[in-house]
């Protein structure tokens, strides 16, 4: 009587085990689309069967078993940041871009070109009172239109300063949702799906925003780090983060009133930018910096756009005090073009005026050697190839505003080429990613094998393609 | 009637792009046919190659410029591809197998020896 009871328990037994396990499959199919879900399966283990012993076999169930893999996750992880780098360089190099034309229709290269044209105009009339004031009306759109651009650019840095803390912001906020999946794994480490898939749309979102690595710990908890390692989630504890502005003091600035960079800390008030170089914050702080710093300067450059006001304003006004204001014995020596901000060479640009105290009588047309027209045709051949007066890194002033141009441009252009691709490599690491869950990775050996040499074949054949393009390239640069 | 010279070329153009957009990294027959595709774009480089190196193509800065922006899809291309190795590379390393060894033409020598039961068995 006792082994029939025993048997009776043990199918009840068994046919709980099996309603769990089709809860399971029910809970997969109707969590299909959530974010972040992976497959679940019930373990199922046979219970001991020792009749003499009272042990009546059946079968248990241990625990639910995730389809996830750590190493699939990150790579997707990894690669969705790389896009966020990326994405963000192609949006803010676009709006810096805008500000530099290239058309030859506006901005500060038509102002300049209005200038040297007023400068030989004048030098064909030197004496010309129209002449002259076309020369000061000229200095003045262009002083102009350098202080426009400045403040063009300072305005995208203060707007990226703007993104860049509501980024840290979204960050802090998914550290924070991490946290709370921490204190309910110290509660309760039964596994819980639900959470689970939370947490790695959690992950997954973060990835968007920057760069990290997450270890998952012997309690159940995850522990998040920043690239360089720094905690942003360790157990219980978040590690929030900060955006601030400041001059870097180390090494000790070269210029010590320059704009200020974006500086991320976190809690301790360690800085932890340099840790961050890849998400949407990633390529805020890049454009912001880098890019933008070369522009406008830093505590360790001048920026470009200060250099070329500068030269443009020292070599203007040396070449015209330098001279006389006509030819007559004892005239007097000529008067500056342009003032500027002499105290911070990284104001040169938005501080760049016409000399308030200058008038037309008083530019100076006559060289050194008494030549009428002397000074005003040095000035006019300033955008002359070849002209070496007003050289910056051996570009003359009209060369270099181009390649200024032409840099940033080139800046936007590599990061939406890395943009489009990249949205390829995530793309079909989001579908390597769906093809290797819920599959047992060792019963996916042999197609890993397969697949592995598809893709090295592929790779290969791409090699050939690029020696033989590279050959031809330096062919037609031999025969051309 | 032989293509020209710069046939060559705008056809191996055209495959490289065919390439692309029907590289599909978890679906093995169109990675195969991807590389099929490739491979005839090699072969028509090759003959643009020998026209060129024959001086039978003028040297334009036009076709300068078209064979730069090849150049550009490739190195995408090539970008794409090489995810896709490193990805199965790291997943090989995670089923227990050793990495691949390449031998000096870079192709795949042998089957990783941790692999190798699991293939043959």
């Amino acid at each position: 009587m006792s082994n029939i009871l025993a048997s009776l328990t043990n199918a009840g037994n068994a046919l709980d085990v099996f309603q769990q396990a089709l809860t399971v499959v029910q809970n997969n199919v109707d969590n299909s689309s959530t974010p972040g879900y992976a497959t679940q399966t019930l373990n199922l283990v046979a219970q001991p069967l020792v009749i003499t012993g009272g042990l009546t076999g059946g079968v248990a169930s241990q625990g639910l078993q995730d389809s996830r893999d750590s190493y699939v996750e990150e790579q997707v992880q990894q690669q969705t940041s790389t896009l966020g780098l990326y994405t963000a360089q192609a949006q803010a190099t676009g709006t810096v871009q805008s500000f530099f034309d290239v058309t030859g229709t506006g901005g500060v290269p038509t102002a300049l070109n209005n200038l040297l044209s007023a400068f030989s105009a004048w030098s064909a009339s030197p004496t010309d009172p129209t002449a002259e004031q076309t020369v000061l009306s000229s200095a003045q759109s262009l002083a102009t239109s350098i202080n426009g651009l400045a403040n063009s650019l300072s305005s995208t840095s203060q707007q990226l300063d703007t993104q860049i803390s509501s980024t840290v912001s979204q960050i802090n906020s998914i550290a924070a949702q991490i946290q709370q999946y921490n204190e309910q794994e110290l509660k309760s480490p039964t596994p819980d799906p639900g959470a689970e898939a939370n947490l790695y749309a959690a992950l997954d979102n973060l990835s968007q925003l920057t760069n990290f690595s997450t270890v998952k710990q012997s309690d159940g908890t995850i522990t998040v780090m920043l690239g360089g390692g720094d905690p942003l989630v360790m157990g219980t504890q978040v590690n929030d983060l900060s955006a601030a502005d400041a001059v870097a003091g180390n090494p000790p600035p070269t210029y010590p009133n320059s704009p200020p960079s974006a500086v991320i800390t976190d809690s301790q008030g360690n800085d932890v930018t340099s840790q961050i170089t890849s998400g949407q914050l990633g390529g805020l702080l890049d454009t912001r910096n880098r890019v933008l710093g070369s522009l406008l300067g830093n505590a360790q450059q001048q920026g470009t756009l200060n250099q070329f006001a500068q030269t443009l304003a020292d070599t203007v006004n040396q070449i015209l005090e330098s001279g006389t204001v006509s030819t007559a014995a004892g005239a007097a020596a000529g008067t500056a073009l342009f003032t500027y901000d002499t105290t911070n060479a990284t104001n040169v640009a938005a501080s760049l005026s016409l000399n308030p105290a200058i008038t037309p009588s008083e530019l100076a047309p006559v060289d050194s050697s008494g030549n009428a027209n002397g000074n005003a045709q040095q000035l006019a051949d300033l955008g002359n190839a070849g002209n070496t007066a007003g050289d910056i890194n051996g570009m003359n002033l009209v060369q270099f505003l181009a390649q200024m141009a032409s840099d940033i441009g080139q800046e936007n252009q590599t990061a939406t080429t890395n943009q489009t691709t990249q949205q390829q490599i995530v793309a079909q690491a989001t579908t390597l990613r769906n093809q290797v869950s819920g599959v047992s990775l060792d019963a996916q050996a042999t197609d890993v094998l397969q697949f592995q040499r598809a893709y090295q074949a592929s790779a290969q054949v791409l090699t050939v393609i690029n020696d033989l393009l590279d050959t031809t390239i330096n062919m037609m640069t031999v025969t051309t | 009637m032989q293509p020209t010279a710069n046939a060559h070329l705008e056809r191996a153009r055209s495959g490289i792009r065919r390439a692309l957009s029907g590289w599909d990294a978890a679906d093995l027959p169109r990675v195969q046919s991807s590389c099929q595709l490739l491979t005839a774009a090699a072969g028509d480089l090759r003959l643009f190659e020998s026209a060129v190196r024959a001086g039978e193509v003028p040297a334009t800065a036009e076709l300068c410029s078209t064979i730069l922006a090849v150049k550009k899809e490739v190195i995408e291309a090539t970008r794409v591809v090489d995810a896709c190795a490193a990805f199965h590379r790291g997943l090989a390393a995670r089923t227990g197998g050793a990495p691949p060894v390449y031998n000096a033409e870079g192709c795949i020598a042998e089957e990783p020896a941790g692999l190798e039961s699991e293939v043959h068995a």
